[in-house]
């Protein structure tokens, strides 16, 4: 369903990416590992469009995408669950949730998916009329999440859904996670640091290092490789 | 040796040849003027894809006292060259007036890059106070120069302390709003002459000598404007020197450091507040003397030679020239006061002609005509093959 | 008594000029964080546009002579209001877009610029273009009641901004693109994210934004009754001194803020001996104490800089 095939890219002549190989599947969750500066949040940037590739092309359904401008990208199908702060915090929770569906012309799906994600998420029907900046971390990564859903998406990217988060609140992410893989029928590529719990949810795994896919497999396999559990899952991440 | 001497000659010819370049400038018709600097804009532009510049520069760097000794020669030879035209030095002195407020004005923009609009409230406080206080105290032009100084520099306390608190858009807000209150403050203030302005500004005296009387040099005779002359490019010469001075030294450094980050200047020890005020006072003081000097020399100030437009061709200048760059602003300057001066003739666009130069000129040449450089430092003791050069030029060991 | 309430009256007619182009500064600064120095110079380009229509190309009398005057005159004005934000688009292709990005600077003397040079095209190229006008009067002269003051065209003046703010309000809250407007100006990342066309967004802020100073300069040459090509100079500079004083980015802060400027301005006037020299010194000096003291004005949000 989405491919990248060698794309680089630079910020002014430092090179980010080099040369990435990624594939995903319909219907798969695919993780992508890497630390901090390792390239994570330019690749979903790239794939977006917000960023230029400098060589190597990216297909989304078949169709090159990777000259595309973001907001084309994004009506094909393809939704992000951004890191930290993706909302608009002056914004009331309910216009945040409609900015989720700014493609959907038919206000009868905009009204059913409503209905799914309410159902999904309990709390949000009583603080529709609440602004976004006053949410909680962990209400405000939900809210990420049910926009994102909104848009009923192909292909849902999500950035560092752990970051900054409690355990407890890393807990309840991950297990939404777990049940929109369930109910519905979507594509998952998901960006992590915390490798364990994204190795749990994901089929298949990348492992980016400075910029390059040193690593790619099932996610049980990566789970076992010696990289992996020295780099990611050593004692202290959880 | 032969290098050496080669060297030597060319950093000579290439001073040399600015100079006269900007004399073509100032004595021919607007055309043609025009068409040097054009020339200009396009040698420097190609220059700098070459490189070429960066040597130029170097030479002259390291010839300084040939070059400067070059441009002296050349001012002092002006008054001849011109022949005594009184309109031609005028403009001269103009240019070297103006250099100095932009010089000031650069403290502002190069050096902590906040663009202050009110620099020609500084250059009209120097000239209003001092021709207040010779025309009614009877106060000597000298003290009064000094007085429109201070209370210049007070000015430059009273917009730099906003400066501490606002940045960018706020404190343009802030210093257009000073600059317009300063000459609505002047327009409605009869005991200085309101909207007429002060006729009769007294000159400058040394001894019995007037600085308006005609000189007798060589056997020719000169107009009065040559004592100004003399007067305004040795006072340029002096705050140039220290402008540049400064620029190399730790103030500079760190008014760049706050030009980047206020933050993290000041997490580097930087003083914000002293080392901001400084910036607005002393290029008020050097504004103010500016203004006092061409008040003693026309004689005669109005409110219209220190309003906001005044300030925004001030700001041309520095733009144009290139900030932060102490030959630059000087250059920028001069340029814009010989074009000015030739667009008197079309007056009508004078002021559309500023607009447009300026967008063109942050579109095309965002950093000026000559670019800040980047700072060298050396060992005081550096010998003729010093390592910079050395290691530049690919060794000449 | 009556001269207070005359004077009250003054002052919210003063309010209603400055709070359109205070509306034009916070919506630029809140969709693209970027302060456009030429306002007002467009603005009263929109007015000159709109006197051309009515006087010298004759659309005006034109038009009256198949139409009723006050439609007519809609027509005008609002041929003229497109033409500003036909102007104002045309700066930020300009002026603006070749400096995003960049130090602000660079776009603050640009816009500055362009003001100049939109003046000074006017006063070179209307016809006497650098002597004061007399604006053709397109709304109805009559008195109601005995107060000079409260005349039909004054009364009209401050509808049509109430008109135009409510307008604005509706489309900003209630439309799609008004939202959108609003998530560029709140996380202009996120709003990429979720597939705005921010250029598109952009590009309609500023049509919507000129088309509001048209109508500005509309009604300040209307309150004035006059015209000259260098006013949009002040006039912008007092509709960014509103912006400030009520709240950069806030449509409800011009409103604030062209009031509590307009009313300074009109109380000096009228209660301090000689005063009217001084009315100009007034309103800025209170908006330097704002930045000073209250950088992020009446309604506006505080910010924390950022580290």
């Amino acid at each position: 369903m989405l491919e990248l095939k060698n794309v680089s890219t630079r910020y002014g002549q430092i090179p980010i990416l080099m040369q990435v190989n990624i594939q995903v599947a319909r219907g798969e969750t695919v993780c992508i590992l890497g630390a901090n500066g390792a390239g994570k949040t330019t690749l979903l940037k790239t794939i977006l469009g917000m960023v230029k590739p400098t060589a190597g092309e990216i297909y989304f359904n078949k169709q090159r995408i990777d000259s595309l401008p973001p907001h084309n990208i994004i009506a094909q199908g393809i939704a992000i669950v951004p890191e930290r702060e993706g909302l608009f915090p002056k914004l009331t929770v309910e216009n945040n949730l409609l900015m989720g569906g700014y493609y959907e012309q038919d206000p009868g799906n905009i009204l059913a998916r409503l209905a799914e994600v309410y159902q999904a998420f309990p709390w949000l029907p009583q603080r529709l009329k609440q602004k976004a900046g006053t949410l909680s971390g962990g209400e405000r990564k939900m809210l990420g999440i049910a926009r994102a859903l909104l848009a009923n998406p192909q292909l849902l990217l999500m950035d560092e859904p752990s970051l900054g988060l409690a355990p407890a609140t890393i807990n309840e992410v991950f297990n939404v996670i777990t049940r929109i893989k369930r109910d519905k029928e979507i594509t998952i590529l998901l960006v992590e640091q915390n490798a364990r719990k994204a190795l749990l949810v994901a089929e298949r795994g990348y492992v980016l290092q400075k910029g390059a896919v040193i690593l790619e497999g099932p996610a049980a396999a990566l789970q076992e490789n010696e990289i992996v559990k020295k780099s990611y899952l050593a004692a202290g991440s959880f | 040796m032969g290098n050496k001497i080669y060297r030597y000659s060319l950093a000579g010819l290439s001073t040399l040849g600015i100079c006269m370049a900007l004399y073509v400038c100032l004595s021919s018709a607007l055309l043609v003027a025009l068409i040097v600097i054009a020339l200009a804009i396009v040698i420097l532009s190609v220059g700098e894809r070459k490189n070429v510049i960066d040597k130029v520069y170097r030479l002259i760097g390291d010839n300084k006292a040939l070059n400067l000794g070059i441009i002296a020669l050349f001012i002092l030879l002006l008054p001849f060259l011109v022949q005594g035209n009184n309109y031609l030095l005028h403009i001269a002195i103009m240019a070297g007036i103006f250099s100095i407020v932009a010089l000031g004005l650069n403290f502002q923009i190069g050096g902590i890059g906040q663009i202050n609009f009110a620099p020609a409230a500084f250059y009209g406080m120097g000239a209003y106070t001092s021709a207040f206080l010779s025309v009614k105290m009877g106060l000597s032009p000298w003290l009064g120069t000094l007085c429109g100084l201070l209370m210049a520099i007070v000015l430059g306390v009273v917009v730099g302390f906003p400066a501490l608190k606002a940045r960018g858009y706020y404190l343009s807000l802030v210093t257009i709003a000073l600059q317009i209150i300063f000459t609505l403050m002047i327009v409605n203030s009869p005991w200085i002459g309101g909207p007429n302005g002060i006729p009769g500004i007294p000159s400058y005296q040394i001894g019995g000598f007037s600085f308006r009387t005609p000189v007798a040099l060589g056997g020719i005779q000169l107009p009065y404007q040559v004592n100004f002359l003399y007067l305004v490019y040795i006072l340029l010469a002096l705050f140039a020197l220290a402008a540049n001075r400064l620029y190399n030294s730790r103030v500079g450094l760190a008014w760049n450091a706050i030009e980047q980050d206020p933050i993290v200047a000041a997490c580097q020890g930087i003083n914000l507040t002293n080392t901001q005020l400084l910036a607005f006072c002393l290029g008020a003081a050097y504004a103010g003397i500016a203004g006092a000097i061409y008040g003693h020399y026309t004689s005669f100030i109005g409110v219209e030679n220190f309003d906001f437009s005044q300030s925004l061709i001030f700001i041309c200048m520095v733009i144009l020239g290139g900030t932060d760059n102490v030959p630059g602003v000087v250059l920028g300057a001069v340029l814009l006061t010989m074009i000015d001066e030739k667009l008197r003739d079309f007056s009508g666009y004078r002021l559309l002609m500023y607009g447009i130069v300026l967008i063109i000129i942050l579109i095309i040449r965002p950093k000026g005509l000559l670019p800040k450089r980047i700072r060298v430092y050396q060992q005081k003791d550096r010998s003729e093959y010093s390592s910079h050069s050395a290691v530049v030029t690919g060794g000449s060991r | 008594m009556e001269l207070i309430i005359s004077q009250i009256l003054n002052a919210v007619m003063l309010a209603c000029t400055y709070t359109l182009v205070g509306i034009g500064f916070s919506l630029f600064f809140g969709a693209m964080d970027i302060v456009v120095f030429c306002l007002g110079d467009v603005a009263i380009a929109g007015a000159f546009a709109i006197m051309a229509l009515s006087t010298v190309m004759g659309v005006y009398a034109s038009l009256s002579g198949i139409l009723p005057a006050p439609i007519s005159g809609i027509i005008v004005v609002f041929i003229g209001a497109c033409f500003t934000a036909g102007l104002v688009t045309l700066m930020y292709r300009a002026v603006i877009v070749p400096f995003e990005g960049k130090n602000i600077n660079a776009s603050l003397l640009s816009t500055i610029a362009a003001g100049i040079v939109i003046r000074e095209l006017i006063g070179l190229f209307y016809p006497e273009g650098r002597n004061p006008h007399a604006f053709p009067q397109l709304l109805p002269a009559g008195l109601i009641g005995d107060n000079v003051l409260l005349s039909w065209r004054n009364i009209i003046i401050i509808a049509i901004t109430f008109i135009m703010v409510m307008l604005l309000y509706w489309f900003v809250n209630r439309t799609k693109t008004g939202l959108s407007i609003q998530a560029i100006s709140q996380n202009k990342e996120a709003a990429i994210m979720v597939g705005i066309n921010w250029h598109r967004i952009i590009v309609i802020t500023f049509l919507i934004g000129g088309f509001l100073l048209g109508i500005g300069g509309f009604l300040t040459a209307s309150y004035f009754n006059s015209l000259r090509f260098d006013m949009g100079a002040m006039y912008g500079l007092k509709g960014f001194c509103v912006a400030v004083v009520g709240g950069l980015g806030s449509i409800y802060g011009a409103i604030v803020g062209g009031l509590l400027i307009a009313f300074v301005e009109v109380f000096v006037t009228a209660f301090i001996p000689g005063g009217t020299a001084y009315s100009s010194v007034a309103a800025f000096l209170i908006v330097v104490l704002f930045i000073l003291f209250k950088p992020e004005g009446i309604l506006g949000e505080k910010t924390v800089e950022k580290v």
